[in-house]
């Protein structure tokens, strides 16, 4: 059993203890995530490691609500997933996380804006086109609201993708490897978006990529390999928590 | 910075119209892949419509030109005999009365050609509504006066032709010569008989009289229409004299039509037209629905990815559900405005186009409640076939999007919509059902396992039931 959590904190943004997850049918069921025991505090920047088919994916979507754990226990921004049926998971997500994609995922019929505005309209807010326009502001693209993904660079789609997932204010921000698709510049750029957005709201923010120097801007790195946990604390302050 | 959203959502709306704002952002990316779905809802209702709005212009004409059609406010007629005095002097009493004989006969040229002709022989009333044409332009009277030797007549141009007859030239009918002064060329009360079996050759009932043909046993048929005074010719005055009939002359025998049911057999071919249109519109929304469910699985396959985006952002497995319902209902509404817009214009086109060369009389005008139905009828087939591939877009996975393998899934959908499927089904064949006025046809064609709706001349039917009841005509009245 690997037991991955930071010492002192006891209410942690992510407590997952236990938990298993095959994937498939019959002889294809693959066993991926193999006795997870991954504690994150609030605030805290976890970069998630791992060679390709790790489970570093599968880890997220677990985290995310978007998979159920075969066992163990998932308590996520102090709710346990486990108990919550599927329309609950979505109002959870839209309530508490946020998530950048590696391929941004931007509606292609929407604005810039609308696409910012879409989690907090779907929240029902009165107001999600003026809170859009602020996080539209706030990656610096106030000048592109009404242009469509289409006509928006890779870099630009990233950072209103950050925007989207940041407008709700999540408790939890996932980020899986949100520059794999960009030039190294444009990338930075991102990051470093990713990191003051993490730290001005206080986010937990889970990262996955494959840069060992991004990595290496967490708190904490968690190394993945085949399914099981194998970590490595980045910092000497981290380390504690492992 | 922003506040939280786990503290601000409660005091957030509920969304309101969300799905329409969503959906009319979805419809941003064009109607690619919806061209067909557009134009099978189009068609179908077009057809419903059209039908519904056709046949009711039709059936209002028919009401509108009631008393021209039946040649008088009442027709009372009689097979093989006449009126008895008695008879006669209570249709006298009642107001003006027009007598029109008709019958099987045989007109024989003086070449020895002979023809099968309707003769009409009409007294002086006649007509008591409407016009009779004549070419060349004379009075009636005049040109059935007996002169010369001879009676006059009125021919059909088909009866002419037949015989090889111009005006001027005789034939025989029974024992009386005829002299044909003029080709009729427009008989008002003609649709009230229904189809002939030859070619009218009208002619006073003097004449006919003097043919020998009313004989025992002559198969005539004696038409005694009734025009009441124009200060007592209301709907009221019409049952009034129809409830004397059948009180003070039980024994009559006779058939009674009042002028809201001036010709059923004209009705009853009004309504198999009607049946046979119906049909093809039944056929195209048939056609339609297979139209949509295949465009809206296309669609939705092609959107998984946003679909499974919206999932991730928070939306619901129905609230995705309900922002492309609502989409397939707004492009259904696309697809009906036309169709509705062709459908109510359809009887004003025909009545345009057709109107001079029509025998029937049609009264074009907008038909609310044909349009109506026609509408619920595309709607509700868009959604009957689109409730099954959307059923699926409840359940997109969203774990799909880390792994950027947004795969078509094929799964059945869960039960509820599986359920609503079924209910829509229903909804829509019962629809058809009750509203059809042949409903073997209906039940026929569900029984092929497709929700047709029939929307026919049900609104005429119920129309001319109401009618019947409303005159209180009585049962021995077709």
């Amino acid at each position: 059993m690997h037991d991955t959590s930071p010492s002192g904190r006891s209410d942690p943004a992510i407590a997952l203890s236990g938990v298993n997850l095959s994937l498939g049918r019959g002889a294809a069921r693959v066993h991926i995530l193999k006795d997870i025991d991954l504690h994150i505090g609030r605030g805290e920047a976890i970069g998630l490691v791992g060679p390709s088919g790790s489970g570093k994916s599968t880890l997220l979507m677990v985290t995310a609500g978007l998979e159920r754990a075969d066992t163990g226990s998932v308590v996520v921004a102090g709710e346990a997933l486990g108990t919550l049926s599927e329309d609950a998971l979505a109002r959870f997500r839209g309530r508490n996380v946020g998530i950048v994609f590696q391929s941004f995922h931007l509606i292609p019929t929407m604005t810039a804006l609308e696409n910012i505005a879409v989690p907090l309209e779907l929240a029902g807010l009165a107001d999600a086109h003026e809170r859009a326009a602020r996080e539209l502001a706030a990656v610096g693209l106030s000048e592109r609201r009404q242009h469509y993904p289409a006509e928006l660079s890779g870099g630009e789609q990233q950072r209103v993708a950050l925007a989207r997932a940041l407008a709700p204010n999540p408790a939890i921000l996932i980020a899986d490897e949100p520059t794999g698709n960009l030039d190294e510049a444009t990338g930075a750029e991102i990051i470093d978006l990713l990191f003051a957005g993490h730290a001005q709201r206080g986010t937990t923010l889970v990262l996955v990529t494959h840069d060992a120097a991004l990595a290496a801007r967490c708190d904490r790195v968690v190394r993945l390999r085949s399914g099981r946990i194998e970590a490595a604390p980045k910092r000497a302050g981290a380390e504690a928590h492992l | 910075m922003n506040a939280p959203l786990s503290t601000s959502f409660s005091r957030g709306r509920s969304g309101g119209p969300l799905p329409l704002r969503f959906a009319a952002r979805e419809l941003r990316g064009g109607l690619r892949g919806f061209y067909v779905f557009i134009a099978c809802i189009a068609l179908g209702v077009m057809a419903i419509a059209g039908v519904g709005s056709v046949a009711s212009g039709l059936v209002d004409g028919l009401a509108r030109e009631g008393r021209v059609i039946l040649g008088g406010d009442l027709a009372f007629s009689l097979s093989l005999r006449e009126a008895s005095a008695g008879e006669r002097a209570f249709l006298d009493r009642r107001g003006r009365v027009s007598l029109a004989a008709t019958m099987r006969a045989m007109a024989r040229a003086q070449d020895g050609r002979t023809a099968l002709v309707e003769v009409k022989a009409v007294d002086a009333a006649y007509p008591l509504y409407g016009t009779v044409a004549l070419d060349p332009q004379q009075e009636l009277a005049q040109a059935l006066a007996q002169r010369d030797g001879a009676f006059g007549a009125a021919a059909d141009p088909t009866l002419l032709a037949r015989l090889d007859l111009k005006l001027g030239t005789r034939i025989t009918l029974g024992s009386a010569t005829i002299e044909i002064r003029a080709v009729l060329t427009s008989e008002p009360d003609k649709l009230a008989g229904g189809i002939g079996f030859g070619p009218r050759l009208l002619i006073s009932e003097t004449a006919l009289r003097a043919s020998g043909l009313l004989q025992p046993g002559s198969v005539v048929r004696w038409h005694y229409r009734l025009r009441l005074p124009d200060n007592d010719a209301t709907d009221t005055a019409v049952r009034a004299v129809t409830a004397a009939a059948q009180a003070q002359l039980p024994e009559a025998g006779w058939e009674v039509r009042s002028r809201a049911n001036a010709s059923p057999p004209l009705e009853r071919n009004v309504e198999r037209f009607t049946q046979y249109l119906t049909l093809v519109g039944l056929t195209a929304l048939l056609v339609g629905g297979v139209g949509v469910a295949n465009a809206v699985k296309g669609h939705l396959d092609r959107r998984r990815e946003v679909i499974a985006t919206l999932k991730a952002l928070g939306a619901t497995g129905t609230r995705v559900f309900g922002i492309y319902l609502t989409q397939v209902l707004v492009l259904a509404g696309l697809g009906a405005l036309p169709g509705l817009a062709i459908g109510a214009a359809l009887p004003f086109l025909i009545a345009w186009t057709f109107g001079a060369v029509l025998p029937l009389p049609i009264a074009p005008a907008l038909h609310p409640g044909e349009l109506a139905l026609a509408l619920l009828y595309g709607l509700l087939t868009a959604a009957a076939f689109a409730l099954w591939p959307l059923g699926r877009a409840h359940d997109v996975p969203v774990s799909a999007l880390f792994r950027d393998e947004v795969a078509s899934d094929q799964r059945r959908p869960r039960r509820p919509y599986i359920a609503a499927t079924v209910l829509l089904g229903c909804t829509l064949a019962m629809l058809a059902v009750e509203l059809a006025y042949d409903r073997r046809i209906a039940r026929t064609r569900r029984l092929f396992g497709s929700p047709l709706p029939i929307s026919t001349a049900r609104a005429r039917s119920r129309r001319a039931s109401s009618c019947r009841s409303a005159w209180g005509l009585p049962s021995w009245s077709p």
